[in-house]
């Protein structure tokens, strides 16, 4: 009995040695969980009989490895995989933003605003030079500086919103290899748990992959009797003991993806975590799938769309000052008592056809092939005997230059037919104004009693009939008819003007497409609203950027916490060394006193008489 | 709680890492001299500093502006200056004709020195600042002061000198001149300089000295309205120069004010960046008398 209980302390503290040694050779590897050998007092030697040889009861038979234990607390697992899942999303967040903030470079001097200073600026030189075609080419130069820095943000803004998509594919991939390397683990766990032991280190690998998998999106866990793991995600199990399912993506037409399921090919609800921050980003495809209504913080596209909104605000008012202007060609124009100013920049016929425009915006090329095409008068520039009589006049280009301070509110539509063809003379019909939310007025022009001369006297017979009308006026809506060229525009600073819906002057021969009346900004002027857009990224990169930094501390402190609990501190190691190797000594020595015992029994026991 | 060797060299790093950091950023503070380089820096501020950024770059147009609109008011009064002295050496020969002694030979010197004078009145009212006729309205391309008639519009050169403030620089002269050939579109005098030499010429040239007293009155009168033309000018010229003054004071009030909003503190900064070097170095020492002693080092 007694060489039995030293043979098992010498096997039991040479496992405990050993443990020690796999601790020590782990102090440094990621994700291990200092074991313990958990050693336990072996059953103790029970005699039956009344009498025993002893006396005294049981007796020690010596130690027992119970088990090998890792020792790790799962309260603190559980903590940091719920911070790490915030950790992820904002230094996701941040990496965007940041880069945002790069593409919209304010303040500095080669931003959008100083560049939209020197257009406005070109203008104003123009006021006071409107003859120098030195001047006038400058006006050029600086609005397709404008319209190219405009072009070039977009390009950036697209260019990091397809990054972030094909991102979100190589993360997509590495759940998909987690998933498969978690469900592999099971398995293997399964077969170690089933023979009675602790798979300690595959639990330490699947555990580290679960920490992973934590930051990349929100994940719940439950493990079973086995040591196996249930993964849901999204409202799924992605991982159930040996089965697995994997995620896999749709591509919409503009190539960006949908997360999907790889089996059933439905779209997968996956927020939070690196792949909701990619998501949020990245904002949603136009998949039918997709809700119209996104359920992502669209933070790329929203940027985007401020861009268009600016450049469309940009393009839609210089147009408007600048069609009713009068160019230095105008002798070239079939009468030169219409303005003849072209769009300044592109303008399609109907406003709403253009998405980006941010990417549409470009100066008209009539006016970069001759710069004299920029209708900077107000007056016309040749008189009736077809002489240069106002080359001077910049009124005009004083207009459009003060859009830099006006606040944009005008909401204006314009007939895109022609009435120079058309004889004007006897005008009358009807014409309905569309107001408040789908409420309609319609405006009835009789015959005048002398002819009309020109399209100015037209135009100031429906200003005076829409002046009249009370349904109008009565909702607080005013509305502005300007010639513009030879075409009608309606002007309204009101938010509840929506435009003309239908005009039947000409007794029948309508003039109608009308160009619709496009978003804009509103409320405030060019400069404010690109401040506030850039404060805005501002304060989201800022929030960002302080979020990533408070989750790094968390998740640094918590790692703490678990490295206190489940790290390896050499000294420690070191120590048991000590411990154990003595305690093997002992029972080395143990074993010793055992032999010479017998050695007394067996060889000096008896000896009398021999 | 349980502190391990892992523990000491994260906190380690996590500490060093956020040291780097802090003098990175003092360090970019500082290369930039700009308090604040990206939007998120401040972005309160930052919407302040680009309006001030606006207003800077604003009144440096206006202030060009200005600067235009005072050169041509300077050229219109050189030129009404100009004009002025003609028409007192035309008086004086006027009155010199009136006396009744001249002969007829003299009388047709005066006459010819008045005819010369008038083209030169013709030179000034076809003078230009910067290739634009400062008389001829709004058709600054055309010379004014033509064969047949005067083409200048009464049409002003309009310019910007505040927000929403314009000012127009040149001054009708139309009245003054009249047309080049002293006739209205009717054909009737039309009491321009030009008229008034014509009629003037022809008296003197019939010797009628009564007339050609008579013509004095005519005179004064044309004279009194260049004044008052030149101090319409004088005028305007002080109120640009009020206004030009005006807007180079809040130039610099607003250049202070936008310097202060993100304009670097260097003294600030190179305290707070010795500082933090300190800090650094501290935790670096630090850390390599944590780190390095075991329990090793002490067993045999």
């Amino acid at each position: 009995m007694g060489l039995e209980t030293g043979k098992r302390a010498i096997v039991v503290q040479q496992l405990a040695l050993q443990t020690t040694g796999h601790n020590i050779s782990n102090a440094n590897t990621v994700g291990y969980t200092r074991q313990m050998v958990n050693m336990e007092a072996a059953r103790p030697f029970c005699t039956p009989g009344i009498p025993s040889s002893s006396g005294v009861g049981q007796i020690g038979t010596g130690v027992a490895a119970g088990s090998i234990n890792r020792i790790r607390d799962e309260f603190i697992d559980l903590q940091i995989r719920k911070e790490s899942r915030s950790l992820g999303y904002w230094d996701t967040i941040l990496d965007g933003m940041e880069q945002i903030e790069i593409i919209i470079k304010e303040p500095s001097d080669t931003g959008l605003r100083s560049v939209m200073d020197q257009f406005w600026q070109a203008w104003q030189d123009l006021t006071v030079n409107p003859e120098s075609e030195a001047v006038r080419s400058v006006v050029v130069e600086r609005g397709t500086a404008l319209a190219e820095t405009f072009n070039h943000m977009y390009q950036q803004l697209t260019d990091l919103r397809s990054d972030t998509n094909a991102n979100l594919q190589v993360k997509v991939q590495e759940v998909n290899s987690m998933i498969i390397q978690l469900r592999d683990l099971n398995k293997e766990i399964l077969a170690v748990s089933v023979a009675g032991q602790q798979p300690n280190d595959l639990m330490d690998k699947r555990d580290l992959l679960l920490d992973q998998l934590s930051r990349m999106a929100n994940i719940s866990i439950s493990e079973d009797a086995y040591g196996m793991i249930t993964v849901q995600m999204g409202g799924r199990s992605i991982v159930q003991g040996s089965e697995c399912t994997t995620l896999s993506t749709a591509t919409d037409s503009n190539g960006m993806h949908m997360i999907t399921w790889a089996d059933t090919g439905i779209k997968a609800n996956i927020s939070s975590g690196e792949i909701g921050a990619l998501l949020d980003l990245r904002g949603q495809t136009i998949l039918a799938q997709e809700n119209a209504v996104s359920e992502y913080k669209e933070i790329i596209p929203a940027a985007l769309e401020q861009l268009s909104t600016l450049a469309q605000t940009v393009v839609v008012m210089t147009n408007e000052l600048h069609r009713s202007g009068y160019s230095l060609n105008n002798n070239s124009h079939p009468d030169s008592a219409f303005p003849d100013g072209t769009n300044f920049f592109n303008l399609p016929d109907d406003i709403n056809d253009v998405a980006n425009w941010a990417a549409y915006i470009k100066v008209n090329s009539l006016i970069t092939e001759d710069a004299n095409n920029i209708a900077a008068a107000s007056n016309r520039t040749w008189d009736e005997n077809d002489q240069e009589s106002n080359f001077g006049d910049g009124s005009l280009a004083l207009l459009i230059a003060q859009l830099r301070q006006s606040i944009n509110i005008t909401r204006s539509q314009t007939c895109s037919d022609s009435l120079s063809a058309l004889d004007i003379s006897s005008v009358s019909g009807s014409l309905t104004v569309a107001y408040n939310g789908g409420a309609t007025t319609t405006i009835t022009l009789a015959a005048p009693a002398e002819p009309y001369q020109d399209l100015q006297q037209l135009a100031a017979a429906i200003q005076a009939q829409l002046d009249a009308n009370t349904d109008l006026s009565s909702s607080g809506i005013s509305i502005t008819v300007k010639c513009d060229g030879d075409r009608l525009a309606f002007t309204s600073a009101n938010s509840g003007f929506e435009g003309i819906a239908d005009v039947d002057l000409l007794g029948g021969t309508a003039f109608s497409a009308l160009s619709s009346i496009g978003g804009g900004i509103e409320n405030v002027t060019c400069d404010d609203y690109w401040a506030s857009v850039a404060s805005s990224v501002g304060v989201q990169c800022q929030q960002a950027s302080r979020m990533s930094e408070n989750q790094t501390i968390l998740v640094n402190q918590l790692e703490n916490s678990r490295q206190s609990v489940s790290g390896v501190s050499l000294d420690e190691e070191t120590a048991d060394l000590i411990k154990f190797q003595a305690a093997y000594n002992a029972a080395a020595r143990f074993i010793t006193v055992i032999d010479e015992q017998l050695d007394t029994i067996i060889n000096r026991m008896g000896t009398v008489g021999r | 709680m349980r502190i391990t060797n892992q523990i000491m060299v994260n906190n380690l790093k996590q500490h060093l890492g956020s040291n780097t950091q802090r003098m990175a950023g003092i360090q970019e503070k500082i290369a930039s001299l700009k308090k604040i380089n990206k939007a998120s820096d401040d972005p309160g501020s930052l919407v302040q500093v680009m309006r001030l950024r606006g207003n800077v770059t604003e009144n440096e147009q206006y202030i060009r502006n200005l600067g235009e609109g005072l050169s041509f008011l300077d050229t219109a009064d050189a030129a009404l200056d100009d004009l002025t002295t003609v028409m007192q050496r035309v008086r004086e020969l006027t009155v010199q004709a009136a006396n009744g002694t001249n002969d007829s030979t003299s009388l047709q010197t005066i006459a010819d020195e008045i005819n010369v004078l008038k083209e030169h009145i013709q030179t000034i009212a076809n003078i230009s600042y910067a290739n634009k006729y400062i008389f001829a309205g709004t058709n600054v391309t055309k010379a004014p002061c033509g064969e047949e008639e005067w083409t200048g519009n009464g049409g002003s050169l309009t310019m910007e000198i505040g927000v929403g403030i314009t000012v127009a620089i040149n001054i009708d002269m139309r009245d003054i001149f009249g047309n080049p050939t002293g006739l209205d579109d009717l054909g009737n005098p039309d009491g321009g300089i030009f008229d008034l030499f014509d009629q003037l010429i022809a008296d003197i040239q019939s010797g009628d000295s009564d007339a050609i007293s008579a013509r004095l009155e005519g005179m004064d009168a044309k004279i009194d309205d260049i004044l008052s033309k030149r101090s319409i000018i004088g005028a305007r010229v002080n109120r640009l120069e009020l206004h030009e003054n005006r807007m180079k004071d809040e130039q610099v009030s607003l250049k202070s004010l936008l310097s202060k909003r993100e304009d670097a503190d260097l003294a600030e900064l190179a305290i707070d960046l010795q500082t933090q070097e300190n800090v650094y170095n501290a935790s670096l020492a630090a850390g390599a008398k944590i780190i390095m002693p075991s329990l090793l080092d002490f067993l045999s």
